[in-house]
């Protein structure tokens, strides 16, 4: 086990994140956190609250760019977020199989910015 | 659970990603920033060392190994968001490249062309997963220049594999290897 550390990147944070739980349900790196209108903010923690903030005044923002701005590894942030999801306070896009659709989308997106 | 959509249209924002794959140092991140409508971001990923579940890791201890992982994103379309990973093409890092390559439209294989041994794993990765792919190159300045033709023949990169010359720094030859791999995923895409 390693040491507690008291910096913001020490494993304290990861553990009150999940308050033991451990689930990891899927909800890949690239999935969108979308905030829900109307949601209640009363309830959350500050690190819920940090999160919410984050997902809203970022357009689309993705669990790994969540992760990233609050400073929480990966899993950790990725129990966060499904907490938020599960209390109805965040809405995920996930990742798919692409489509036609999709494809030409991109497409179409990056030849407007070459 | 109901919650409002996100745009006026009805649509939800939809995630596209594409894996930026290729050895340390070999100009990933800077590829990325070329691009990316953000500064790029680094996020940390936990790989367990052994057969051990990943579900019991939450932090690295002894059994575990953060990798960092460097990322971008350019909104493309008003319901789509392109994410570009960055990710270490390395055999031992091979169960976070998997992940990431999860749900992934296309893998652009970034090569150092003084270094091609480096991209040996990479590709056999992308052929093995049958992903979309392309290669670029990113020629440092002041290096020689290798012809497209050598490259193709010392990497085994098959004709139907786009070998794009980029400058990782540079924004416009960053898009066009990013095209490449989405021509290929329209070629190659069964729907």
């Amino acid at each position: 086990m390693t040491s507690q550390g008291h910096t913001r990147r020490g494993q304290i944070r990861p553990f009150q994140v999940t308050q033991g739980r451990n689930t990891q349900r899927p909800l890949d790196s690239a999935a969108l956190l979308l905030p829900v209108r109307g949601a209640s903010e009363t309830g959350l923690t500050s690190l819920g609250r940090n999160a919410m903030q984050i997902c809203t005044a970022g357009s689309a923002v993705s669990l790994a760019e969540l992760a990233a701005r609050i400073e929480l590894p990966l899993t950790a942030a990725r129990v966060l977020a499904l907490n938020l999801v599960d209390s109805g306070h965040l809405a995920p896009t996930h990742v798919q199989a692409p489509d036609i659709d999709l494809l030409m989308k991109v497409r179409e997106g990056l030849l407007r910015v070459v | 659970m109901s919650y409002d959509p996100l745009l006026p249209s009805g649509r939800r924002v939809r995630p596209a990603k594409i894996v930026v794959l290729g050895p340390f140092g070999v100009g990933k991140t800077t590829l990325i920033g070329a691009v990316s409508e953000i500064e790029p971001l680094a996020t940390e990923e936990l790989m367990t060392a052994a057969a051990a579940d990943v579900d019991t890791a939450l932090t690295a201890g002894k059994d575990t190994t953060t990798v960092a992982l460097d990322f971008g994103r350019l909104t493309v379309a008003p319901d789509v968001v392109l994410q570009l990973f960055g990710a270490p093409g390395q055999q031992r890092f091979a169960p976070v490249v998997d992940d990431l390559l999860r749900g992934a439209l296309g893998v652009l294989v970034l090569v150092d062309p003084a270094r091609l041994a480096e991209a040996f794993w990479c590709l056999d990765l992308v052929a093995a997963r049958t992903v979309p792919h392309a290669v670029a190159v990113n020629s440092r300045p002041g290096t020689p220049a290798y012809p497209a033709a050598e490259i193709r023949d010392a990497l085994l990169v098959p004709p139907t594999v786009p070998i794009v010359d980029i400058d990782a720094r540079e924004h416009r030859l960053a898009v066009l290897a990013l095209l490449a791999v989405v021509s290929t995923a329209l070629r190659e895409n069964p729907t």
